[in-house]
């Protein structure tokens, strides 16, 4: 995601530098991890469920985002802001049938670049479960946010509207906070079926479609995977039908150019499936 | 998003393949109120069916013994897309657009109709005039009402115009038609809300849309002697201008000056931002100096307008290259820059539009154009998708021009549109464009021009 010191901005992107794709747990377990989570893993540092390292991965990245949002060197400079902070498939898209424009859920209209939002559409799921305020906080900031960037909110041009400021403090200082929390919180079996059922609406709801979306949907998903098998809520036949059809979804976006959000969603359905009632 | 071939010989028969689904769906929604497509002494507007009469315009076999052919309506209902522009209004994807933009529906609403139809006030439609024909006759040739008792009479062509007929055979005339739906103006402007809600991208050039619309008229010696020789070279110089023109008019207009974060990004080239983060796309440009990852204006007709201008006006050619640097540096600045220097842009081009209204291009210019577009391409200057397709076009209404002029000989016609094939299927797709394809075809196109 970069800091004040490190960032990779649209320009190094436009040079060639490939698209940051992220999530903690998924790229932990894919480094792939040199460590091996063992009894004397355990007694030496505890236990750590991917399920809370996923959730605390995504309070971080939304934190960093706004922190990046805000920074005055990504302010606009000329007629764009850094296009870097959003969501590189709301521009990067063929104009033909099979990408046809559909409703958002981000409140804002056709035609508009849309901000990175996939890392705050899964924080959200995992608030409502553990801190449904915070939840509902983010929910009302997020739409703030998207409004407060949509062009059509009047002021001179050139001016960053101070909504964004505001509220991308105010997600940031929400994300912060819920940072010490997911980390912590146990995850119980109840706690990770509705945080799957969460997702798995989230991704066949109307930002599902989105390519961030999918990806961000598909990473949780297998991280929530892995806590199932830890927690021991699957047995060894589930497990293995649920890694195929978590295969199948990575399957269906192998690239964005190849991205087909009916095969996503197929692919989603069977996952769904997998993991039963 | 696909393009297909026009060829100088048999136009008409080729013309049918030409569009792309996209590009053929007329120039679309507007922004605001009704556009008045007629000018204040437009008269009131008598509709398609008093000119498709069996006798009028709509016979079914070409006449011989007439001036004209008097198949254009037959021509126009069959072939031309103008005559569906209402009707996609009411087809799947003008109901999925108009609900994107959250409209009842597209057939009412007037930022649709300036362009799908022909929308005069009510109180300017005659009897049979049917918004349903979509842009008919009189959107182009202007309302009959006052010429068509005249019209029939059969005067002269400049008694026609002296009585109101639209003259669509002067190229800045056809120009300031065409391009007020093909690009748009303050009253009518496809912006890139309409366009994310699920309007085509408008492709436009004066020249190669006149032939592949397709025409309705054949240029013979009754044609020639009514309106003078059409040059097809100089249809595409005024049309280049005028685009240009129009495009820092739309970026001027305060309705498109950025506001929130984003500006009008209808003013933008296309492809600078729809294509796979995977696939490249930026390359080092001389004539606008901007780094990787910016936003680039669509400045196709401004790059053909210089070419065209260094020949019969290198000053302005100077002037035009230097603001339009100072332009695309200023997208990275600031805004009032940007207005200065489109307004600086937009004066270069208003100068040489009744220079090249009056130029009579020969062949000498032809193969001077030819190389000058040529060399665009060659050169690295600009090989963006949007300027590939240009140059494509240019080169096209250069050997149409060396055809109807007689600047070439049949064998040479006959390896030119050879070579103009090469570059429709350089160009054919947006997805699958490649740079280095299309600098081989240019090459093949060169050492086929005649000395």
């Amino acid at each position: 995601m970069g800091d004040a010191t490190r960032f990779v901005d649209h320009r190094l992107y436009g040079a060639g530098h490939p698209r940051l794709r992220f999530e903690l747990d998924t790229f932990t377990a894919i480094q792939p991890a040199h460590v091996v989570v063992d009894k004397g893993y355990i007694e030496r540092k505890g236990r750590v469920t991917d399920i809370a390292v996923w959730a605390s991965g995504q309070a971080l990245t939304v934190a960093r985002q706004m922190t990046a949002l805000l920074d005055p060197k990504h302010a606009r400079r000329g007629l764009f802001p850094e296009f870097a902070l959003y969501d590189c498939q709301s521009c990067h898209h063929p104009y033909d049938a099979l990408h046809a424009p559909r409703p958002t859920d981000s409140g804002l209209g056709p035609g508009t670049v849309k901000l990175n939002d996939a890392n705050l559409a899964m924080l959200r799921i995992v608030a409502a479960r553990v801190a449904p305020e915070a939840a509902h906080s983010l929910g009302a900031h997020v739409l703030a946010l998207n409004r407060a960037m949509a062009p059509d909110q009047g002021g001179d041009p050139g001016d960053v509207p101070g909504g964004v400021q505001r509220e991308a403090a105010a997600i940031r200082e929400t994300a912060r906070g819920l940072v010490p929390l997911l980390a912590g919180d146990e995850f119980g079996a109840g706690d990770i079926r509705a945080i799957a059922e969460a997702v798995i609406a989230q991704g066949q709801g109307p930002d599902g479609w989105r390519f961030s979306h999918a990806e961000q949907t598909t990473m949780a998903l297998e991280a929530i995977a892995a806590a199932m098998k830890s927690a021991g809520v699957v047995g060894a036949a589930q497990g293995e039908a649920i890694r195929k059809a978590t295969d199948a979804l990575y399957a269906s976006f192998a690239g964005e150019a190849s991205f087909r959000p009916d095969a996503f969603a197929a692919a989603l359905r069977d996952f769904k499936r997998t993991i039963g009632r | 998003m696909s393009f297909a071939w026009r060829q100088a010989i048999s136009r008409a028969a080729c013309a049918a393949m030409f569009l792309s689904a996209a590009a053929m769906v007329m120039a679309g929604p507007v922004r605001a109120q009704t556009a008045q497509t007629a000018a204040s002494e437009d008269g009131a507007h008598v509709g398609v069916a008093s000119c498709a009469g069996n006798n009028c315009h709509g016979a079914v076999e070409p006449f011989k013994t007439s001036r004209v052919a008097q198949n254009e309506y037959l021509i126009w209902s069959q072939k031309d897309k103008h005559h569906k522009a209402f009707a996609v209004l009411q087809e799947e994807q003008g109901r999925r657009i108009a609900q994107n933009l959250g409209l009842p529906d597209a057939e009412h609403a007037e930022i649709c109709l300036g362009c799908h139809a022909d929308n005069v006030p009510p109180t300017r439609r005659g009897p049979q005039f049917r918004l349903a024909d979509g842009v008919g006759c009189e959107a182009c040739h202007g309302g009959a009402a006052g010429w068509l008792g005249s019209h029939i009479s059969g005067v002269s062509h400049a008694a026609n115009i002296a009585a109101g007929l639209y003259p669509t055979d002067q190229p800045l005339a056809r120009a300031e038609r065409c391009l007020a739906c093909h690009v748009g103006d303050d009253k009518q402007f496809v912006t890139h809300q309409i366009m994310g809600a699920g309007h085509p991208p408008l492709g436009f050039e004066l020249d190669t849309y006149s032939a592949t619309q397709p025409a309705h008229y054949v240029v013979d010696p009754d044609y020639i002697e009514r309106k003078g020789r059409p040059n097809d070279i100089q249809i595409w110089a005024v049309g280049q201008a005028l685009d240009l023109k129009k495009r820092m008019d739309a970026l001027l207009d305060p309705k498109n000056a950025p506001q929130g974060l984003q500006p009008e990004l209808a003013l933008f080239d296309c492809q600078a931002c729809h294509h796979a983060t995977d696939q490249l796309q930026w390359r080092p440009r001389a004539s606008t100096g901007l780094p990787p990852g910016r936003l680039r204006l669509n400045d196709t007709s401004a790059v053909m307008l210089r070419v065209i201008a260094q020949r019969s006006a290198p000053e302005v050619a100077s002037e035009l290259g230097a603001h339009l640097l100072q332009l695309h540096r200023a997208t990275t600045e600031d805004w009032s820059t940007v207005r200065r220097e489109a307004e600086a842009v937009r004066q270069a081009a208003d100068r040489l539009i009744p220079l090249l209204a009056s130029h009579q291009f020969a062949r000498a210019d032809a193969l001077a154009l030819a190389k000058g577009v040529i060399a665009i391409g060659t050169t690295g200057d600009d090989l963006d998708y949007s300027a590939a397709q240009h140059q494509t076009m240019a080169l096209a209404s250069v050997v149409a021009a060396m055809h109807l002029l007689g600047l070439a000989d049949d064998g040479q016609i006959k390896a030119l549109d050879a070579a103009l094939r090469g570059l429709y299927d350089a160009v054919a797709n947006d997805q699958s464009y490649r740079p280095e394809s299309f600098v081989r075809a240019l090459r093949q196109f060169d050492v086929t021009l005649p000395p």
